[in-house]
């Protein structure tokens, strides 16, 4: 997993989620449901908020497979 | 989408040619556009906004393009309406953007944004189904997201199958709100962007009650 990738994601998750989410708790294996509590706006929102700071694009198929944070990290190094 | 987003002379023409059906229908639904504060409005935008009306029944569409039929209005339309092949065909070509509300929806959101950037009108339901006895449902967060990715404003907008059916059709247009000047964040929260949601509804319900204090 790019550690980079990681850090930026904790940064832009905290931003995001606002205290909502314990940021500093996340690892590679955070669950974004479980663990996060991240609903379907959620979802869109961290793939837009991803999008405009990375410079990649998701697609509504990448959801399905996107469970942990490692899953948003990895996903978004192939894309980049 | 498929067809607008192509280039060239006959980009528009396939909803250029709905605009002049809903010409047609502009001496049938015989609207009167109001402000808040209940006198005559002109129906005018300028530059990209999303429209964010109520949903009272299959007819709202028709009211929004209608109204706005000097610009060309782009509709977020559920995927369930666009059932048969046929009708996606035509629906798609008239300016409705398909939207999957199970999941989400990403490029159906990214088309939105494109349109709006674009400096297109889109006209969205943000209560998310049909309320036919003319209440407000809660609004959804969709209408806020697009506005702040897109940064056009958001114009609440409040309509009703009028009492007799000879009577004028009245809709309640509010003034543009500037998501993103009022959030003022980059990187806005979701707990922002849930507040936004609520000011939303504020405005779309202070819409409904003009509505109802200009009942005649």
């Amino acid at each position: 997993m790019n550690k980079q990738i990681f850090e930026q994601l904790t940064a832009l998750f905290e931003q995001v989620f606002e205290g909502e989410v314990p940021c500093e708790s996340l690892s590679e294996s955070t669950l974004l449901v479980e663990d996060l509590g991240m609903n379907s706006i959620g979802f869109l929102y961290m793939a837009m908020a991803a999008e405009e700071a990375f410079g990649v694009r998701f697609e509504n198929t990448d959801f399905e497979d996107l469970r942990t944070v490692g899953d948003v990290v990895r996903l978004i190094e192939q894309r980049q | 989408m498929t067809k607008q987003t192509k280039k060239g002379l006959f980009r528009y023409f396939s909803m250029d040619c709905a605009r002049m059906i809903y010409l047609a229908l502009i001496p049938c639904f015989r609207l009167r556009c109001l402000g808040t504060d209940g006198r005559k409005k002109p129906s005018k935008v300028k530059g990209g906004a999303i429209i964010a009306a109520n949903h009272t029944g299959f007819i709202d569409p028709f009211v929004l393009s209608t109204l706005f039929w000097r610009r060309r209005l782009f509709l977020l339309t559920a995927k369930e309406v666009m059932a048969t092949k046929v009708r996606e065909f035509w629906l798609t070509r008239a300016g409705c953007i398909k939207i999957d509300r199970s999941i989400s929806d990403m490029v159906a959101i990214r088309q939105c944004v494109t349109v709006l950037k674009a400096g297109k009108l889109l006209g969205m339901f943000p209560e998310g189904h049909i309320q036919r006895d003319g209440d407000m449902d809660s609004v959804k967060s969709g209408a806020v997201l697009i506005s702040l990715q897109a940064d056009v404003p958001v114009i609440p907008f409040y309509s009703q199958k009028p009492s007799r059916w000879w009577h004028r059709r009245r809709v309640i247009m509010g003034e543009p709100i500037h998501m993103k000047e009022i959030c003022g964040k980059r990187f806005p929260s979701v707990a922002d962007i849930e507040q936004l949601s609520t000011l939303l509804q504020t405005k779309m319900e202070e819409c409904k009650s003009t509505y109802e204090q200009t009942n005649f």
